[in-house]
């Protein structure tokens, strides 16, 4: 018995020597080399950036508003670097909508459009006019929905543009979005298998600009035309219209848009943590339309085969690489990790696209 | 244990089965997987969904994540199965280490096991993957997954040592006693010696547990990559295929693991004279 007890410790034992060895190896190989120019990605969702520059896991984060203020405010982090300073008047967010969901109610998409067009017009003049009661409901608006404060509300207002219309240089920043991908690799297929002559045939036939022509001639009716279900993101300020739009405090009784007779449903109360999800939504057919950053929809149309439509434009710039107090210019960040939303995201192509130029090597942290 | 007992039964016939009927056995086994193959195929062809790939898709992609660098990861299927089994590794091993001793004490101690029976019973029926969220943020990117981990195992484990230690004959402890030996001695030659069973099977149980747990943690963000960040990455692109491969390779591993501590925790029980 005692024998065999024995050499069954003697097992555990050899088990529990090599686990350790492998442990050690991970430890020491967690240290990162800081003689190349390299600077490290890891994932970390923009609403966990502040506890992470916080508490030392990243020394960066790309995020956009509100959590770029959130850090700001706080005093845990500052911008490095702004996004329009890399990409000046770059689009970020767009309104997609279901292929076949437009087809079948064009007017339903004009109408979406429409209360989104009064919605960025209420909002740019309440921005404008601090102290006055808009303003205080706008920002009143944003903290309840972002879960922060008035102040990180008011930054957002600050760093973000909002517009409704799809301009011929957002189309241009679309293909250039779609040849940052296809240089880094990052279309499963190539896009003229999926029948398009190349990067400008693409975004032409995915922007469809007719709906913003329809919506001008929209006019308001007193019943529901229209039921639409919709998605947008988690407590997301750049998508600050919507908000707006869905206020009956701001239509005068009903919202913008039942003002134009659309009802709209979210299956997703929250709203969705990234463009990705809210693209699987929409090839599942849980949503019609969606407020979501434009790389999501360039990556997954191809990737996916989601059929959707971009037919308007959300916001501009309004995503940053905010750095802790220990970092001073991006130069610093060299061997550092740097959290982003993960591959798929605008603030990703942006940091990649950013470290490249300056003559780094983008790597995931750990490898 | 008569479920255990039913359990190695079926093995054993199982085993008898495989031994004499080894072609007979072998056949089914390739009808039941081609002919599973060829339903997918078809459905696939008939449905032409993207996220619903055909099979050859599936394989080339799970081929190609080995022969390739990921382009959104910058490394290939090794690597991430790599920096998969070190997280597990480091967690299964810092939970071995204090539930081991943990059983043994609480099982051995009654004033012990009353005082920590309470907090063992209030974090137990917590879901390791509730903890994800909190941990990411509170333990950073490598001891967050790592310590879901050890969640995974440390409770599966301590209780099979306790019942082990419980469950010692009193017919040995009174022989044990009467021959004169002292706390030590009934500790290391009998106690011991009938929990190792116990202590194997609780390493068996939460090394399932604790692979389920290493996709869930990695899939809300790891250092260094890894089989469950690979899937969210793919999840994010929307690259089909490449997800069911990563599905693929999680398969073959979770086999692998079960498989082989169900063999050691076999053996074992043959060695001890248990079985």
């Amino acid at each position: 018995m005692v024998k065999k007890t024995t050499a069954i410790l003697t097992v555990i034992v050899a088990i529990l020597a090599v686990t350790a060895v492998v442990a050690v190896a991970v430890l020491s190989s967690n240290s990162n080399s800081t003689n190349a120019k390299v600077i490290y990605w890891t994932p970390v969702p923009p609403v966990n950036q502040k506890a992470a520059i916080a508490n030392g896991s990243i020394s960066a984060g790309v995020s956009w508003e509100p959590f770029i203020d959130d850090s700001v405010i706080a005093g845990t982090g500052h911008v490095l670097i702004w996004s329009n300073q890399i990409w000046d008047s770059h689009p970020c967010c767009v309104l997609a909508v279901s292929s076949s969901f437009a087809q079948n109610n064009p007017d339903a998409v004009a109408r979406v459009l429409r209360a989104d067009m009064d919605a960025n017009a209420w909002l740019l003049d309440a921005a404008a006019h601090p102290g006055t009661v808009n303003y205080t409901l706008l920002v009143k608006l944003g903290a309840q929905f972002s879960g922060r404060s008035t102040d990180v509300v008011n930054g957002s207002l600050l760093h973000t543009k909002y517009d409704t219309q799809v301009t011929n240089a957002d189309m241009s920043w679309f293909v250039n979005f779609t040849k940052d991908f296809q240089s880094l690799n990052q279309y499963s297929v190539n896009i003229t298998s999926k029948g398009y002559t190349g990067p400008a045939d693409y975004v032409n036939q995915l922007v469809d600009q007719s709906y913003y022509a329809q919506a001008l001639l929209v006019q308001p009716v007193d019943h529901i035309v229209a039921n639409v279900s919709m998605g947008y993101l988690t407590g997301d300020l750049h998508q600050f219209a919507r908000l707006v739009a869905s206020n009956a405090t701001v239509g005068g009784g009903v919202s913008l848009f039942e003002k134009y007779g659309v009802h709209v449903t979210s299956p997703n109360l929250a709203g969705y943590g990234a463009g990705p999800a809210e693209m699987d939504a929409f090839a599942a057919g849980s949503i019609n339309v969606g407020y979501l950053g434009a790389p999501p929809v360039l990556l997954k149309v191809i990737n996916s085969g989601v059929n959707v439509k971009i037919v308007g434009l959300v916001n501009s710039e309004g995503s940053a690489i905010v750095g802790s107090n220990s970092i001073t210019n991006f130069s610093q960040l060299q061997g550092k990790i740097v959290g982003t939303p993960g591959p798929g995201s605008i603030q990703h192509l942006l940091f990649i696209y950013y470290a490249q130029q300056q003559g780094y090597v983008v790597k995931l942290a750990g490898t | 244990m008569p479920m255990t007992k039913a359990f190695d039964k079926i093995k054993k016939e199982f085993g008898k089965s495989f031994g004499k009927k080894n072609l007979k056995s072998l056949f089914f086994v390739t009808v039941s997987l081609v002919g599973f193959v060829l339903i997918w195929w078809i459905a696939a062809s008939l449905y032409h969904i993207d996220y619903f790939p055909t099979p050859d898709k599936v394989y080339n992609a799970f081929i190609n994540s080995f022969t390739h660098d990921d382009p959104f990861l910058g490394i290939n299927m090794w690597q991430n199965i790599s920096a998969s089994l070190q997280r597990f590794a480091t967690g299964f091993l810092l939970a071995f280490l204090l539930a081991v001793p943990l059983g043994l004490l609480m099982g051995s101690s009654r004033i012990l096991d009353s005082l920590l029976k309470p907090i063992i019973e209030l974090f137990r029926p917590i879901p390791p993957i509730a903890w994800v969220p909190i941990f990411l943020i509170a333990l950073g990117f490598f001891w967050g997954p790592v310590f879901i981990i050890f969640i995974g195992v440390f409770f599966p484990l301590t209780s099979s040592v306790y019942f082990g230690v419980k469950s010692v004959d009193p017919v040995l402890l009174d022989a044990a006693r009467t021959q004169g030996a002292g706390p030590a001695a009934i500790f290391s030659k009998v106690v011991l010696p009938s929990t190792v069973p116990h202590i194997m099977t609780g390493i068996r149980i939460g090394l399932g547990i604790g692979w389920m747990c290493i996709v869930a943690a990695e899939m809300i963000g790891a250092v260094g990559g890894g089989v469950g960040y690979y899937l969210t990455v793919q999840q994010l692109v929307g690259n089909y295929p490449a997800l069911y491969g990563g599905i693929v390779v999680i398969a073959l591993l979770g086999l692998a693991t079960t498989g082989l501590s169900g063999y050691v925790e076999k053996r074992l029980a043959q060695r001890m004279g248990t079985k």
